[in-house]
């Protein structure tokens, strides 16, 4: 059986295969498409509703280059392009069908879109990494119910949310202070600056500011100057952050195979959005350090969920 | 010159020098390595105060503060080495100099920077984050530098510490070494001690000392060395000792042949003396009844015979004296070839010695018609220094042996001298014959002892062959050369040539005469005769009596003193052997009393071998006699000491010694009161002998046995002449038992005398 894709639009059930598309088939891309597969499976086998179900051997796994991915382009089928990698490579090709693209950052997506894709109109659509800012300055709140203050560091990509973040932040009950980081050598020095006027500092996803390389530094000068770091992933609590909110692997393809199996039922491809589901996740080590004390992390993610609703 | 090394210094050597190159070469690498370490050591610091730095300004370079970075730069600018800190923040927005000037400055030696780069520390972890390893793989290849960090370090305490280094190890290599020289003089020690031990003992058994052995106290192969060397040395020795064993054994006997060797020269010199004694013995005992016979035949001729019975008296006298002649000529030989050939060296007159040469053979050329002629060169030196008795001889014996083979025609006699230098004369005696001569073949066995050369007639020409063997023999001990020429049927000449040094005095001698028994010639004349024995004390009075001397009989040497004290003499006659106080001692005393310092002295003995003993010790004696004394010989040698008296008062007299054996027929004094004497005086000395014995008086047994001998000699008493002559030999050799065999003899003969004479 083949699922047949379509991009907002019908397509007959079953028509054709799932191709998923990833740079390579190991770390996070194998873990992903064998979490999807479980997801498949469990979603068929659970909802009986389901007429028509994707099977495993219409889920077809490809890597860039590969000429598995030749046939998924363009004959009806879902292409599900993993990371910002696969989805660039997807976009810059001409009379993509239906595309699902997963493990995309928002503003990455929303890049390809403007130059790529088409705006509203485009053939895609996409499961976001992470959660929306807004669950984070809830985490905030529930961490730290005194704080008032919070910092944000926004780069090139980031900047276009200041006003999202801000709206946020007055709607949590948070003052947000903004700092726009041009010059990734002066993130120290901002950081530096904006310290004694904040309470906490809530991480938002930009490739400029938030990396490998400034990370570290980011953590020890904010453990210095006693301010919580609120993140936006598992890896950045275990890096040094006081706590964060995220969706997990497990989260993001269970999002993604409920719509593809939407997409299969209804031949229509869901509104990009942020995985269903999501984690909280608590340092409590950095946590004990700067002398705050917290809920524990499903106490946390019940009360962000209360929140959001 | 190349010095031999000990084993001390050769093990020393063979210790240090690789020791000395082990530890240079350790020491250097030790020494190398350390200063590399330390270089390193010193990058290391240097890269880790620059790692060390940058990720301390890790922070500081993040957030860009200047007053923690510069607090950083100071706390590393007190750390060891450091000289300065610079601090860059990427894009020059940030530098921070910390030092005592410009880090960048690389005008001292001594400074090395280290550079590092600030990078951020990378979160490894967000690689599988999705949000992260998904999203932003692209923009996560790069890592942008926060900036950078420069630590210069200065080497000076590090050089400082690289020569405390150095210095150290030098002296921790000094301190090995030192300590390790040690210990190998030790061990050289420990080994070279038994080996010189060794070698001490080795030494001292090459010089003979065996019983020396090795104690080294080694227990390794030294010891195993010490032993066997030991073992060495204990065979050496054994056999050392051995060898000595050998060599006392072969010494012993050695000596034992040389005792025997001794021994037997003891016994040839003991034999060669009694040789000696017994030609000394047979000449007393074969002249002395020959003197008897001529003696007692001359007295005869002068009783008046019958004619036939005087011609038998003629006949009898010549055959005696031919007989003696033999008899001398044997004996002097035998003297000769006994190496008795003492000559002397005294005043000589040649010219006198040739014509009483001449003058006593020519009655018997005369007899035989030959004529006898003398001539004697103006040339010859009056005195010459030489042995008179022997020169004699020389020419008596060619005179005679011309005389004998020439049977007709004469005998030419020529004495000639030639000067030479050192006051010395060439004298030639010459005798010429116009005999039968000599066949050329024959020359050279003429001079042989008892040859003749084959004649005809051998019975004209008798004789024992050893008148030319005894000149030839006298020749050769005076240095003479003999020659002779000779031509069978002509003649014969023989020349003698001898070199005889020239006396001071040269006032020649005159012509002895010849002399008649029973005459006056001695008229006036005191003579004393000093002789023990009774028998020939009378003898002597009755032949000088005969020719008027006056004769004083002494009986011991003390009585000679006491007559001549009492008494002057013209001449004194010592009998040499006496007892108690001997002749030679008796002269002495004499010679010493006043008026006796000149006056001659005759010595008269028995033995004809003593005589130059005699006259070495008294060498002013008048003339030596031998016993018997001729007549003759007696009465010339008293005329030659004072002088001739009565009829032969014109006579000069010679100093010369005579011997009786050259002379003419003597008077033997054997009257029947002699023998009767002898008789009378035999008991008493036999009892003499007996007493002596008995009490083993040994010396005056000698005296009274030489005594009698004597007495014996003179009254030709065979029988108790050998008898005496044995006990004395047997007295010699200590032997008791034989000389008691011998007096047993003399007993006999004594009683069998005693018994004849009264038949």
């Amino acid at each position: 059986m083949h699922a047949s894709l379509g991009w907002l639009s019908p397509v007959p059930a079953g028509a054709d295969v799932v191709t998923l598309i990833a740079p390579s088939d190991s770390g996070i891309y194998r873990e992903f498409t064998q979490a999807f597969q479980r997801k498949v499976a469990a979603l068929c086998g659970r909802r009986k509703d389901l007429e028509i179900c994707v099977s495993d051997d219409s889920i077809v796994f490809s890597t860039i280059g590969d000429d598995r991915a030749a046939p998924a382009t363009g004959n009806g089928g879902l292409l599900i392009p993993l990371g910002t990698i696969a989805a660039e490579h997807i976009a810059s090709q001409s009379d993509v069908g239906p595309t699902l693209f997963a493990l995309i950052p928002a503003d990455t997506f929303q890049r390809l879109r403007e130059c790529c894709l088409g705006l509203d109109d485009g053939p895609g659509t996409a499961i976001f990494v992470g959660q929306p800012v807004d669950q984070q300055l809830r985490l905030i709140r529930a961490l730290l119910p005194d704080a008032l203050r919070v910092g944000v560091l926004l780069g090139p990509t980031s900047g276009q949310h200041t006003d999202e973040i801000r709206r946020s932040g007055e709607r949590i009950g948070l003052e947000v202070r903004i700092e726009n980081v041009v010059d990734p050598e002066t993130i120290g020095l901002v950081l530096r600056r904006m310290a004694p006027d904040i309470d906490a500092l809530l991480a938002v996803p930009d490739p400029l500011i938030f990396n490998r390389a400034t990370i570290a530094n980011i953590l020890l000068a904010s453990y210095r100057y006693e301010l919580p770091v609120i993140g936006y992933s598992e890896a950045l609590v275990r890096s040094g952050a006081t706590a964060a909110v995220f969706s997990d692997v497990d989260q993001l393809a269970e999002t993604t195979a409920l719509t593809v199996l939407d997409y299969c039922e209804n031949g229509v491809l869901r509104p990009p959005g942020f995985p269903l589901d999501f984690s909280v996740g608590v340092n409590r080590e950095v946590l004990r350090s700067l002398g705050l004390q917290a809920e524990s992390e499903d106490a946390l993610k019940k009360t962000l969920s209360e929140g959001s609703r | 010159m190349r010095r031999e090394l000990t084993t001390r210094r050769r093990i020393l050597l063979a210790g240090l020098l690789p020791l000395v190159l082990f530890t240079a070469v350790l020491a250097h690498v030790f020494v190398w390595d350390r200063l590399q370490a330390q270089q390193r050591s010193f990058e290391q610091l240097g890269e880790s105060y620059a790692r060390e730095l940058a990720a301390a300004a890790r922070y500081g370079l993040f957030i860009l503060d200047e007053a923690e970075l510069r607090e950083l730069a100071n706390s590393f600018i007190h750390r060891k080495h450091v000289h300065g800190v610079e601090i860059r923040g990427s894009g020059n927005r940030l530098t921070i100099i910390e030092g005592p000037f410009d880090p960048n400055g690389r005008e001292d030696r001594f400074l090395r920077s280290y550079t590092e780069k600030v990078l951020p520390q990378p979160v490894v972890a967000i690689e599988d984050d999705p949000a992260f390893g998904v999203v932003a793989s692209g923009e996560m290849a790069a890592l942008p530098g926060l900036g950078a960090v420069t630590v210069t370090l200065t080497s000076r305490e590090a050089r400082l510490e690289a020569w405390d280094l150095i210095l150290k190890s030098l002296g921790l290599m000094l301190g090995g070494l030192l300590l390790a020289a040690g210990l190998l003089w030790r061990a050289s020690l420990r080994i070279a001690r038994p080996i010189e031990s060794i070698t001490g003992v080795v030494r001292l058994a090459a010089d003979g000392q065996f019983d020396q052995r090795a104690h080294t106290g080694a227990t390794d192969e030294l010891a195993r060395l010490e032993q066997g060397v030991n073992a060495m040395l204990d065979a050496l020795q054994q056999h050392h000792q051995e060898l000595q064993q050998r060599i006392a054994d072969a010494t012993a006997e050695l000596q034992t042949r040389n005792l025997q060797l001794e021994q037997a020269r003891h016994e040839a010199l003991h034999a060669s003396r009694a040789k000696s004694e017994f030609l000394a013995h047979m000449s007393h005992e074969i002249r002395t009844p020959m003197n008897g016979i001529l003696g007692f035949v001359e007295l005869l001729g002068q009783e008046s015979l019958q004619e036939s019975q005087r011609t038998k008296v003629a006949f009898i006298h010549d055959s005696a004296r031919e007989l003696m002649t033999v008899i001398d000529q044997v004996l002097d030989f035998s003297r000769i070839e006994a190496g008795h050939i003492d000559l002397s060296h005294e005043p000589l007159d040649i010219r006198g010695i040739a014509a009483s040469v001449c003058r006593l053979l020519s009655p018997e050329a005369a007899d035989r018609g030959i004529e006898c002629r003398l001539e004697i060169a103006e040339s010859v030196p009056a005195l010459l220094i030489g042995d008179r008795t022997r020169l004699r001889q020389i020419l008596s014996n060619l005179v005679s042996n011309a005389i004998k083979y020439t049977p007709g025609g004469s005998v030419d006699i020529s004495i000639d001298a030639e000067v030479l230098p050192e006051a010395l004369c060439g004298l030639t005696l010459s005798v010429e014959d116009t005999g039968i001569g000599i066949a050329e073949q024959d020359l050279e066995n003429i001079f042989k002892p008892f040859t003749q050369v084959d004649i005809g007639d051998r019975r004209h020409y008798q004789g024992t062959g050893l008148g030319l063997a005894i000149v030839r023999r006298l020749a050769e001990a005076m240095n003479a050369d003999i020659r002779v020429d000779s031509k069978p049927g002509k003649g014969s000449r023989f020349e003698v040539r001898i070199r005889l040094p020239v006396a001071a005095t040269t006032q020649p001698l005159p012509v002895q005469a010849e002399h008649r028994p029973g005459d006056d010639r001695l008229a006036g004349i005191r003579v004393l005769a000093v002789d023990d024995n009774r028998v020939n004390r009378h003898l002597l009075e009755a032949m000088l009596g005969v020719h008027g001397a006056e004769v004083r009989q002494a009986s011991s040497g003390m009585e000679a003193i006491a007559a001549a004290t009492r008494e002057r003499f013209d001449v004194v006659l010592m009998d040499v052997h006496m007892p108690g106080m001997g002749g030679i001692e008796a002269s002495r005393e004499i010679r010493a009393l006043e008026g006796y310092a000149r006056v001659p002295i005759l010595a008269v003995s028995a033995d004809a071998f003593s005589k130059t003993l005699i006259e070495r010790e008294m060498p002013d004696l008048a003339g030596f006699l031998i016993k018997p004394v001729e007549e003759p010989v007696l009465v010339q040698a008293i005329e030659d000491c004072v002088g001739p008296r009565g009829q032969g008062a014109d006579r000069p007299s010679s100093t010369e010694t005579v011997e009786s054996a050259t002379l003419g027929p003597a008077m033997q004094v054997q009257e029947p009161s002699i023998l009767a004497m002898f008789l009378e005086d035999l008991p008493a000395e036999i009892a003499a002998i007996d007493a002596a014995f008995s009490a083993h008086d040994w010396r005056r047994l000698r005296e009274a046995l030489h005594r009698l001998k004597g007495a014996a000699a003179v009254c030709s008493v065979e029988r108790i002449y050998a008898s005496i002559h044995a006990m004395q030999e047997a007295i010699q050799a200590d032997d008791v038992a034989a000389a008691q065999a011998c007096l047993a003899r003399l007993h006999e003969a004594a009683h069998e005398m005693t018994g004849k004479t009264r038949e």
